[in-house]
């Protein structure tokens, strides 16, 4: 073999066909790249996505369970407050009776006062909001603490809505990410067929499509790692 | 002459040859990508069913809740009520019976209490929150999320959902994807090769050949061992 001899053929044509070969090689391997890299970010999208939407349904349930938990304790305290509003008033009852000299019914009001203020009583174990140190009135507030209560039963379903709009703002990014590549590879794409338009043309104008598919190429090349860097 | 008509048919069988190997990855990388896009498919399939499954627990939580609270709690509370008040007739029928002439109110108080210990009976028949002791706690409250877990596991159909599952086979099957797309960049680098080795002459083009040959066993290689060892 002659060490002189070259590589490839040189005759001027072949040799244009074998630069533009290498090219649409170089350009496919881009476009293969680009799709994983979409791959991947459609991915990464479809996951935050997914995990938006189960947040969502966690915050429904959990937003659904205070719901319940609230009407029950709010039930048992209006149940307690009327309890002893109307032991209040048999209490009330039973001094005017006694005023009046009617000890019977004085003597039924206080029964009854009894049986309200036991019953009213029987409920504060079972209510969060008259039983807990951190919610029960203070002092000689009888108004339990309902703001601190509200705000810690919600805590959970606002950490979830939170991680929600976390999710969502990922899902966006990667979304856009995904478009970005779909753009390259649709400019890869108009390269690669300046490269083949250069094949089947002749003269100086298929030097231009070569030099305009180089730079759609490039400018691919560059976008794509800006958008993978980013 | 004759050497250089022998080197010309060695030539023109390499020629063949790097061609069928180039027509043979790109049929390859073809059916990878089509692998990879039957696998995203199932993925798919598995993201909405766990999806879905996320939405029926929910819905079957959101049911055991209305059932606690709307019909057991209330339950337990109109028991609660009834038992205050038949410990307080019970205690003060003690203090009349203990009078010389309470007896007879006494009587009264705790036929009242038995009638209200009747109504209780009725009452929380039939209401695991009151009548079992494991949904009690320590201070003699109820145990709601026992309760809740109890009603949650009686319909074994809806406590067997397990969202959590078909994520992850789902993040499975699209890992197996994305690395089967990582696999057709290796193919479509046998390929650049093979395309060299096909332009070129001389000894490179066996290098390129080569270079080309590995790299696409490489990558057959890892499809195989993706689709073997990646479950």
């Amino acid at each position: 073999m002659d060490p002189l001899e070259p590589m490839v053929d040189e005759s001027p044509h072949n040799r244009f066909e074998y630069v533009v070969a290498l090219l649409i090689m170089v350009a496919t391997l881009l476009g293969v790249t680009v799709a994983f890299l979409h791959t991947h970010a459609s991915l990464q999208e479809d996951r935050a996505a997914r995990a938006a939407e189960v947040y969502a349904i966690q915050t429904m349930g959990e937003l659904v369970q205070n719901g319940y938990v609230s009407d029950y304790q709010a039930g048992l305290l209006y149940d307690y407050v009327s309890l002893q509003q109307l032991g209040l008033a048999r209490q009330f009852g039973q001094l005017t009776a006694a005023q009046q000299g009617e000890s019977d019914l004085a003597a039924e009001y206080e029964h009854e006062a009894g049986r309200l203020e036991a019953m009213s009583e029987a409920l504060v174990p079972y209510s969060i909001l008259l039983s807990d140190p951190r919610y029960a009135p203070q002092g000689d507030s009888i108004v339990p603490n309902l703001q601190l209560w509200a705000d810690d039963v919600m805590a959970p379903a606002w950490e979830l809505l939170a991680q929600q709009n976390a999710s969502v703002e990922e899902r966006d990014a990667w979304g856009a990410k995904a478009n970005t590549y779909v753009s390259i590879i649709t400019l890869s794409a108009v390269g690669l067929f300046l490269y083949g338009l250069s094949l089947v043309s002749k003269g100086r104008v298929r030097w231009v499509f070569v030099a305009v598919g180089i730079f759609l190429t490039g400018a691919s090349a560059l976008w794509t790692l800006f958008t993978a860097l980013a | 002459m004759t050497t250089n008509k022998g080197c010309n048919r060695t030539g023109d069988l390499m020629e063949a040859v790097t061609s069928v190997l180039i027509a043979g990855v790109t049929v390859l990388t073809a059916a990878v990508v089509w692998r990879a896009s039957v696998l995203s498919s199932d993925a798919t399939g598995a993201d909405r069913q766990g999806v879905i499954n996320t939405l029926k627990a929910a819905a079957a939580k959101a049911q055991n809740l209305a059932y606690l609270y709307q019909q057991e709690a209330d339950l337990a509370q109109s028991h609660v009520l009834l038992r205050a008040q038949i410990d307080y007739l019970r205690g003060r029928a003690e203090e009349f019976a203990a009078s010389a002439d309470g007896a007879a109110v006494a009587a009264i108080l705790n036929s009242e209490a038995d009638a209200l210990l009747l109504a209780d009976q009725g009452t929380v028949a039939g209401t695991p929150l009151v009548t079992e002791k494991r949904y009690r706690r320590a201070d003699n409250t109820f145990d709601f999320d026992v309760r809740l877990q109890d009603i949650a596991a009686e319909n074994p159909d809806l406590a067997a959902l397990n969202p959590e599952q078909d994520f992850a086979q789902a993040d499975r099957l699209d890992d197996k994807g994305l690395y089967l797309t990582l696999t057709v960049i290796i193919f479509a680098l046998a390929l650049f090769a093979l395309t060299l080795a096909q332009i070129t002459k001389h000894w490179v083009r066996w290098l390129f050949l080569g270079v080309g040959v590995i790299v696409a066993l490489a990558a057959v290689f890892a499809t195989a061992g993706l689709e073997l060892f990646f479950r």
